[in-house]
């Protein structure tokens, strides 16, 4: 079996007295000595290629088991970013930079107030909801708007409503942020009680005019494709 | 400039004209002399997070406009029909600079090299003081900014800024400081940090009087003079200031002056920034039952919603409650409640509005009733959120005076004089400090926003004061550009445009920084309640109190705990129990292994049960206060660093959740994020030494688990780790931080 010729590591090109290396190289050369068996390498690392060319693919954040995010979308990786605890938010951008998806990776603690007032909204069936409810959801909703795009006084609330997703029921609310062009399609579900704390896990895409419509569709497909734990 | 006109008469460079570096360098070259040590040199990709500008997107002549707040915004500069939140987003950060490739986005490299070799690390910024204070000219000359020309040499530039009457040796002296002060080398020797006079530089250029002091002036209006017998003078544009004379133990004495009474006073600072002495005016005793009366009848009359009126009245009387417990001076209580009566008293709409008045007043009154319920929310601020409710918790007027005049003024004077003004932006409310959310949501509210931007500029303005040209670093609370960003951004404002230096002040204050704001808030010098594990201290920690074993942090705690001076500040990675801990749906982070820095407050120590107690300003819920203390063990453990095979066995307990090719993933990245933190360690460059035991069982560890999966993808992941191991760069910067960003 032919396997590639992979450059030598440091150590091993400085070790001029390759009879005394260093134990600590010497193990680390060993272990990543390519194993026959294995093949060549490269064959995978093109498949792996080939497959996160048809979007890239999150495993286990929190209660989501995994997702595939769309074709051509990029992670923003700027150094610091909104962190709850914990919890971390990852944003991706759409090819033409215009839009969002992004989540918290793990679910995040909201008062007992929201969360048993979350409960007994979505615990009703898949339903638009009536105007009647949302009063009953004020706090919940302030909550949940500073975690989904870190406003609240900005953002009005265009329609919210219930429904199954893969078999769990989420909150789904479209709003748009005052004075701008900005729509937000969110997500939130319940993730369950850890510690003592109730917690909502939340994904969204957002964007401006025309962008959001261009690019719902993809993020529709890849909110379906969320496999739960 | 005594002329500005076009020199008709180009000259060559000449060794005595400084070097005309565009002619000699090509593009590629001059960024390389320019920069002290950058990744793309040696060949790496270029990183998302470099020190960008990103100013030249905002279209906008004055210095950044479209990243003010919104409020500001309109008020200045309307903004034009059809501006929406996704152009302020284009406008601010291009996806080129701000979005990596999603294959890219796990791989730990970027991310940890950066924080090694960054030469435009905040705190780098911060540490980087010049003491050169120009030459004794003396002639009546303006400072002036000035961008060099082609055909400008330094002496050219000198003489037509000296004008006509200067003399030869003056012009001299003048093409020296402006070269020394604009790091621009004046012969062909390179000085490192220096370069060559090129086109388009932007030049500071001082001024000089007839004593032959050298000042400067700052975009804000404030007025810098160095007089020749070592004395500084600060001119601020409201009328107020100071005159620094240096002590002989390497203090000073400052005499501020300025229009009101309360402008003047003398204040004798120490080396180590404590306040010796101060004519400062302190108040007059106070009479607790006047001004809790005064405190109620504003409640009744400004805070409108019966809910909050309601809650005000209940902290107040949870904040006496808490005094009386903790036996601390009833005075405390008349002076906090003296502050926040200013704020419900003033009026106007500078520099807020009474429906903000009425949030400060609130945010104060609830931190001062419960000082572990203030949280950092969703910003990097953990270290001053621990400075703000240290004091909340020891003496909650000098906090509340700090929020009370910022949210009446617009500036705070802290007890050694310094003296920072916020920015118009940073009074908006953008996120969840507009909410006056209850506590128990772990969200910060306005009061906290105000304290944490004015505690950080305490820090950029004791920097910008103490270097000659005077700095202009600014830390600013402004809208996020998109929903992951906190809003917080480091410019500095003396480039043109200002130029981003961080969006985060976690760098700046990591413990010497928040040691010297603290010092700066009390007058006192408190390095003792600043608690960090002696392998975990870098160059940034060097004045903080360290610990090697648990005994001696133990020790530590009963004597802090013996002088009165709890709660105290403690440096933890949180990548360990108890903060690493959020049961079986837990998310592995494995691209931010060893990204874990945190500061927690140590609010109690039982030295009979061996339990402690903390505040973390992550979320109530993340507190153990008194009804789930922890174990010493516990919490001493987590100032330590963990340990790799920690990590391998994290994922190997979640194998049977993830694919095949994530949990390969997920272990390269682990391997190459600890080799990279051995690698620095073994070179000296991070604390501690490397633990060979402990790098020989992850390395087992990590050959078991490469057999646990299928060869094909065992041997990639060789593949990858050894480009990986040879790639990594030989040296770094020496003034490296360390592998930890204070969350």
């Amino acid at each position: 079996m032919n396997l590639p010729d992979l450059p030598a590591t440091k150590d091993e090109s400085k070790n001029v007295d390759q009879s005394h290396p260093k134990s600590t190289s010497d193990h680390m050369r060993k272990i990543l000595k390519l194993d026959p068996s294995g093949g060549d390498p490269r064959a995978l690392e093109l498949e792996d290629a080939i497959d996160d060319a048809a979007g890239i693919k999150i495993e286990d954040q929190d209660t989501i088991r995994s997702i595939r995010l769309p074709a051509g979308w990029l992670e923003d990786l700027s150094s610091q970013s909104r962190q709850m605890g914990n919890s971390r938010m990852h944003l991706f951008t759409s090819p033409d930079h215009e839009t969002h998806i992004y989540y918290w990776d793990a679910a995040v603690p909201i008062t007992k107030e929201s969360y048993l007032a979350f409960c007994e909204v979505t615990a009703n069936g898949a339903h638009l909801l009536k105007s009647a409810e949302i009063p009953k959801l004020s706090q919940t909703l302030r909550q949940l708007f500073v975690l989904t795009a870190n406003v609240h006084d900005d953002l009005i609330l265009l329609s919210a409503k219930t429904k199954e997703l893969n078999g769990k029921r989420v909150l789904v609310l479209q709003s748009k942020v005052k004075g701008t062009g900005t729509e937000i399609l969110s997500f939130y579900w319940d993730a369950g009680k850890f510690a003592g704390d109730a917690r909502i896990q939340m994904i969204a895409f957002q964007g401006a005019g025309k962008s959001f419509s261009h690019n719902l569709s993809a993020a529709q497909k890849c909110f379906s494709s969320i496999e739960w734990r | 400039m005594a002329s500005d006109k076009p020199d008709s008469k180009e000259l060559a460079p000449t060794q005595d004209r400084g070097t005309w570096m565009n002619d000699v360098l090509d593009g590629t070259l001059r960024r390389r002399v320019n920069s002290a040590f950058q990744l793309e040199s040696l060949g790496f990709p270029k990183l998302a997070t470099d020190h960008y500008s990103d100013n030249e997107k905002t279209g906008s002549s004055d210095g950044g406009a479209a990243v003010r707040s919104p409020d500001e915004r309109v008020g200045e500069h309307p903004k034009p029909p059809g501006a929406d939140l996704s152009a302020i987003d284009k406008q601010n950060r291009t996806p080129d600079e701000r979005v990596r490739d999603s294959a890219k986005a796990w791989d730990p490299y970027e991310s940890l090299s950066q924080q090694f070799v960054d030469p435009n690390h905040f705190s780098k910024f911060l540490n980087d003081i010049n003491h050169y204070r120009g030459e004794p000219i003396q002639s009546n000359v303006q400072p002036a900014a000035y961008t060099s020309k082609p055909g400008d040499t330094l002496e050219r530039i000198a003489e037509k800024h000296l004008g006509p009457t200067a003399t030869p040796e003056q012009i001299k002296l003048h093409a020296h400081e402006i070269a020394v002060l604009n790091r621009i080398n004046e012969n062909k020797e390179m000085l490192p940090g220096f370069h060559g006079l090129q086109k388009g530089d932007q030049l500071t250029l001082p001024g000089h009087d007839k004593a032959g002091s050298t000042t400067f002036n700052d975009a804000q209006g404030t007025r810098f003079t160095y007089s020749t017998d070592g004395k500084n003078k600060v001119e601020y544009k409201d009328g107020t200031g100071y005159l620094r004379t240096p002590t002989n133990d390497k203090g000073y004495t400052d005499s501020h002056f300025g229009p009101k009474p309360e402008d003047r006073f003398d204040v004798t600072v120490a080396a180590d920034g404590h306040v010796e002495k101060t004519t400062r005016v302190q108040p007059t005793k106070l009479v607790l039952e006047n001004e809790r009366e005064k405190l109620d009848h504003l409640a009744d009359n400004k805070i409108g919603l019966i809910k909050e009126r309601t809650q005000f009245k209940a902290d107040m009387q949870a904040f006496e409650k808490r005094v009386k417990e903790l036996h601390l001076s009833p005075d405390e209580v008349a002076k906090t409640y003296k502050e926040i009566s200013r704020v419900l008293e003033a009026e106007g709409t500078q520099p807020m509005d009474d429906r903000k008045r009425v949030r400060v007043a609130l945010g104060i009154m609830s931190v001062a009733a419960e000082p572990t319920s203030n949280d950092q929310g969703g910003h990097n601020t953990c270290n001053v959120t621990t400075i703000e409710n240290r004091i909340f918790s020891r003496e909650p007027s000098t906090a509340a005076k700090l929020i009370a005049d910022v949210a009446t003024t617009g500036k705070y004077v802290a007890a050694d004089g310094t003296t920072v003004k916020l920015d118009k932006g940073s009074f908006s409310t953008y996120g969840e400090e507009a909410n006056n959310a209850p506590r128990g949501t772990n969200e910060r509210n306005y009061a906290s926003q105000l304290f944490d931007v004015a505690a950080v500029n305490l820090l950029c303005v004791k920097h910008n004061e103490s270097t000659v040209p005077p700095g202009n670093l600014r830390y600013t609370q402004e809208r996020a550009t998109n929903p992951k960003d906190s809003g917080e951004r480091v410019r500095d404002y003396s480039k043109t445009p200002p130029e981003l230096v961080a969006d985060s002040p976690n760098d700046a204050a990591m413990f010497n920084g928040m040691i010297d704001i603290n010092t700066m808030l009390t007058g006192r010098r408190e390095a003792d309640a600043f608690l960090t594990h002696k392998d975990s201290m870098t160059a940034d920690d060097s004045n903080a109190s360290s610990f090697s074993t648990k005994q001696e942090f133990e020790a530590k705690l009963l004597e802090l705990k013996n002088e009165g001076k709890f709660p105290v500040v403690l440096g933890v990675h949180a990548d360990n129990k108890p903060f690493y801990d959020k049961g079986p749906h837990s998310v592995l982070h494995a691209n931010q292994v060893l990204q874990d820095g945190h500061v927690v407050l140590v609010t109690g120590y039982d030295p009979k049960t061996h339990k402690v107690t903390y505040d973390n300003q992550w979320g109530n819920n993340q507190d153990h206060l008194d009804d789930k203390p922890v174990s010493v063990d516990d919490l001493y453990n987590a100032t330590k660093m963990v340990p790799a095979t920690e990590w391998l066995d994290r994922l190997q307990q979640r194998h049977v959740h993830l694919s095949e090719k994530q949990f390969a993933k997920d272990l390269e990245t682990i391997m190459k994020r600890y080799s990279i933190f051995w690698d620095a360690q073994g070179k000296g460059q991070i604390p501690g030494t490397v633990d060979e035991q402990q790098r020989t069982d992850a390395l087992d560890k990590f050959s078991k688990m490469l057999q646990s999966i299928s060869p094909a993808r065992a041997n990639l992941v060789r593949k990858h780790l050894k480009e990986f191991l040879e790639h990594q760069p030989d040296d770094v910067d020496n003034a490296i931080s360390p592998p930890k960003a204070m969350n």
